[in-house]
């Protein structure tokens, strides 16, 4: 299988497992704040950036956040939730580039209170309810924690999965 | 390639520096939005539905008065211990059912069947002048009046 169709596989499932995660996190409620979730799904879309590739992981992104929002009855969210996903992400993707200096962990973290700010402030102005805002620095907090959550559970699988599934070192490597 | 790599580290020297920009981007989000505003007087609640101010209660006087034809859309049923339960619903199936209390100057949705998350059902009331509770799915916000009330008439 050439690798360019393998990472299209990994992408794939990996997408799948996301909008799972997201339509599971979806049924439960709410962390103590209307909107305030563990991100779960963002697990999946780490994973597709450090095993596949970055612009994989956009793409894997933006399905999830299109797909998530038609399944769980909230069409309107693909315009706050999008926007956010993809700012956390490019985040993310930065603070990665300097992989010696900084943990997959504090990229998560960074990654999700950038996520759950902007789709707050997104959602207030989408909305008009300005009065939202209030929420904005709990849901930065709830944020910061389910990140290093989040960024955990994506330290342990790159530390314990075996590297053949990583498709950056192997395509670094064909090329070489 | 069946190897995996266990030299890797859940902290980096970098690290450091992303905690204290997320701690501080935190407190500053705190200051701004919680500690320097504090709590306002808080006059009644508005129910707006599709960008239109429907419903208008007042809490010093136990009343409540439709808005841009809202009694199209809501039921309401008053209590004589100063509770006044509204029910909006639309297109014989969408609901929510807000709950204002007049003596304690809040108001929270109770009940809905908008998205799986229910999320304005799970939302803190509004009380104090503060906060707000919007359902999307069903384009109901429901916010304090603070102040001189400015209607809002779209179309």
């Amino acid at each position: 299988m050439n690798i360019r169709l393998k990472k299209i596989v990994f992408t794939s499932i990996l997408t799948a497992l996301s909008l799972i995660a997201f339509m599971l996190e979806s049924l439960f409620p709410p962390l103590f704040i209307p909107g305030a979730r563990m991100g779960l799904s963002n697990i999946f879309i780490l994973i597709t950036l450090l095993f596949v590739g970055r612009s994989y992981s956009f793409l894997a992104l933006t399905v999830k956040a299109v797909l998530g929002s038609l399944f769980s009855g909230n069409v309107s969210a693909i315009l706050y939730a999008l926007p956010a996903g993809l700012i956390a992400l490019t985040a993310e993707v930065i603070i990665l580039n300097f992989d010696k200096r900084f943990s997959v962990l504090a990229a998560s973290v960074m990654g999700s209170v950038l996520n759950m700010t902007v789709q707050n402030v997104a959602f207030c102005l989408i909305t008009g309810a300005t009065a939202y805002l209030i929420y904005l620095p709990y849901l930065s907090l709830i944020g910061a924690g389910a990140g290093l959550i989040v960024g955990f559970a994506v330290f342990l699988i790159k530390r314990y999965l075996p590297n053949k599934y990583n498709l950056t070192l192997l395509y670094s490597e064909e090329k070489n | 390639m069946g190897e995996v790599d266990k030299k890797i580290s859940p902290y980096k020297k970098g690290d450091l520096f992303i905690y204290i920009l997320t701690a501080a981007i935190v407190l500053a989000l705190f200051l701004a939005f919680v500690i320097f505003p504090g709590a306002k007087k808080t006059d009644g609640i508005i129910i707006r539905k599709h960008g239109k101010d429907i419903v208008k209660v007042l809490f010093e006087k136990e009343e409540f008065s439709f808005l841009n034809d809202g009694e199209k859309f809501v039921i309401a049923e008053k209590s004589s211990d100063g509770v006044i339960i509204f029910t909006v619903k639309e297109d014989g199936s969408h609901y929510n059912v807000v709950k204002v209390d007049c003596i304690n100057k809040s108001a929270k949705v109770t009940d809905a069947n908008c998205s799986t998350s229910k999320d304005c059902v799970y939302s803190p009331a509004v009380s104090d002048g503060k906060g707000a509770i919007v359902c999307e799915p069903h384009e109901l916000l429901i916010i304090p009046i603070t102040g001189e009330y400015t209607p809002i008439v779209i179309g």
